[in-house]
């Protein structure tokens, strides 16, 4: 390879406070247009923003995860631009005195261990929605999203390849859903990311011309986009007939390229100035040491805590601790049934078969932990069968039923009685003449249907283990 | 160092060649000002964000719905499905 690809990014990350950075209203996402709005975040003159400290916390708290120096006093500025989409006409965000800086993150990629630097963390407000109409030739504005807070976690030019940027945005998502700073749900928008990108001779010390493709929300995209742009920087290079400007690009997915937006702004475009309506926080050792004491376990902590103290497979530990929300479940469920490999197997095998089939990813799955135990216990125990259990945890995940009391009422309990299932088996193999010379002539295959002839006249309720054995010892003797 | 053209890309403003002519010397009048800035010492001296010394109280986050979307959009000079309506705007 002649060339390398030289990339730092920009990622946006929501911070899950329930109310904005400078004023009360709700962030609730998917709320009816402009409900979560008041003159503060609208921009109205004579109001005066206030910090919420909720979000304050996070910062600090995505600062101590990413190995990053708190700064002891922190001041907002105003970035000034023309576009609709905050009413104030500048969005509020931290230039001169960021909060977090130089910190580091460590990936993992087929190449190894690598770090990867950060610049800065700082704080700022997201901007509202803009739908442009065609039809009408006018912009619609929802300002629900307006002055919802953010961090923008801003990287070094330290990536080489689109797998160690995947790699650094999938640490971020574990460190960051783990300690509750954010759900970082890139399909919602909650983690977006902006790539900056360029190409250069292997061994040149010098930078190629930069572009930026913006807004980038799902990792997929982000290996093809990475892809697409470092090819095209190459192609400019080698053949000299397309000419490389410093740009901002938009990656479109549905035709797999990037296209020009606009021309890169100077800093100076923006009239950063600071807000002399908010005056500097301080963020003193006693309120890190708080913070830091109340840092939440994070998932590489948790999977040493599974296969080391509970004696989980790596297999599965992995699996669970790639999700908070699985990882969750599986503590809860935990505290009602104490038996980790039984739970871990339902939640991966049942669970999120269940999801997959209902277009559901590992975040999104939600059960009532408590019912789950019970059934897990039900099935453990041997009062029904594995099947009757996947069927019940369908029920569970619909309609919210109690799984002891829906065994009890439609007598679902798993049949145990030797005598019932002996003269089942019996009735089956006189019914069944044929099959049964077959399994003479050394047809082994014939086993299973006669355990399913037989599961079928007990109604399905029957004890999968004891069908076997008396039926082993019934073909014996024939 | 930024030209008027820049000053008028930043403000959205065009300006006719004699307004440029004017503006210009107005301007590079208070770049000369604030040029005898550069000469005062300011290493070490912590940039004043506000004349008063104070820190920034905050709130704890709680979400309060503080006015109706009624009340919100009533000043809005046009609006459409409850959305603020403005001229077509593309970034």
């Amino acid at each position: 390879m002649k060339y390398e690809t030289i990339m730092g990014l920009e990622v946006h990350v929501e911070l899950a406070t329930k109310s904005k950075l400078f004023c009360a209203c709700s962030t609730e996402f998917g709320s009816d247009v402009n409900e979560n709005v008041c003159p503060v975040c609208a921009g109205m003159p004579g109001t005066s923003p206030m910090v919420n400290r909720k979000a304050i916390e996070l910062a600090i708290t995505a600062g101590l995860l990413t190995n990053s120096e708190i700064s002891p006093r922190i001041t907002f500025d105003k970035k000034n631009y023309f576009y609709p989409d905050l009413p104030a006409g500048y969005q509020l965000t931290q230039l001169f005195a960021p909060i977090c800086k130089n910190g580091w993150v460590e990936i993992e990629t087929d190449a190894g261990k690598k770090k990867i630097n950060l610049v800065q963390i700082h704080l700022e407000e997201d901007a509202g929605k803009l739908i442009h109409d065609d039809w009408m030739d006018t912009t619609l504005i929802d300002f629900n999203r307006a002055s919802v807070p953010l961090i923008e976690i801003v990287t070094r030019p330290d990536f080489r390849s689109a797998e160690e940027v995947v790699a650094f945005l999938e640490k971020l998502r574990s460190l960051l859903s783990f300690a509750d700073v954010s759900d970082c749900k890139m399909q919602e928008g909650s983690m977006r990311c902006d790539i900056n990108l360029s190409v250069r001779e292997k061994g040149s010390d010098k930078l190629g011309t930069r572009t930026e493709i913006k807004n980038m929300n799902s990792l997929k995209a982000i290996a093809a986009a990475i892809s697409y742009e470092s090819q095209r920087h190459i192609d400019a290079l080698e053949t000299g007939e397309e000419v490389l400007v410093q740009e901002t690009r938009r990656w479109d997915d549905s035709i797999g390229a990037t296209f020009s937006m606009r021309g890169k702004e100077d800093a100076t475009d923006y009239r950063y100035c600071p807000d002399p309506d908010i005056m500097p926080v301080f963020i003193d050792d006693e309120w890190i040491d708080a913070v830091r004491s109340n840092l939440p376990e994070t998932a590489q902590d948790k999977f040493i805590r599974l296969t080391q103290k509970l004696g989980l497979p790596e297999y599965d530990s992995e699996i669970i601790t790639r999700s908070k929300n699985l990882s969750n479940i599986f503590d809860e469920t935990l505290q009602y049934y104490n038996n980790p490999k039984e739970v871990a197997n339902w939640i991966i095998v049942e669970l999120l078969s269940i999801a997959k089939g209902d277009n559901k990813g590992e975040d999104d799955v939600r059960i009532d932990c408590q019912k789950f135990a019970k059934l897990i216990e039900l099935v453990d125990g041997r009062t029904i069968n594995r099947n009757v259990g996947k069927k019940i945890l369908s029920l569970i995940l619909e309609e919210g039923i109690d799984p002891v009391e829906y065994v009890e009422k439609n007598k679902l309990g798993m049949i145990n009685d030797t005598s019932l299932i002996s003269s089942t088996i019996q009735e089956v193999l006189s019914e069944n003449p044929k099959a049964l010379e077959e399994y003479k002539a050394g047809s082994k295959k014939v086993h299973g249907f006669f355990v399913g002839q037989i599961m079928r006249k007990l109604g399905g309720k029957a004890n999968p283990q004891i069908i076997n054995k008396l039926l082993t010892e019934a073909l014996k003797e024939i | 160092m930024p030209n008027i053209e820049d000053y008028e890309a930043m403000t959205k403003i065009s300006l006719s060649e004699d307004e440029k002519t004017i503006v210009s010397g107005y301007m590079n009048m208070l770049l000369d000002s604030f040029k005898k800035l550069e000469d005062t010492d300011v290493s070490g001296v912590v940039p004043l964000i506000s004349v008063l010394d104070v820190k920034s109280p905050m709130r704890d986050d709680v979400a309060i719905k503080t006015i109706s979307r009624e009340e919100l959009l009533s000043n809005a000079p046009e609006q459409h499905d409850a959305y603020f309506q403005v001229p077509r705007t593309v970034d």
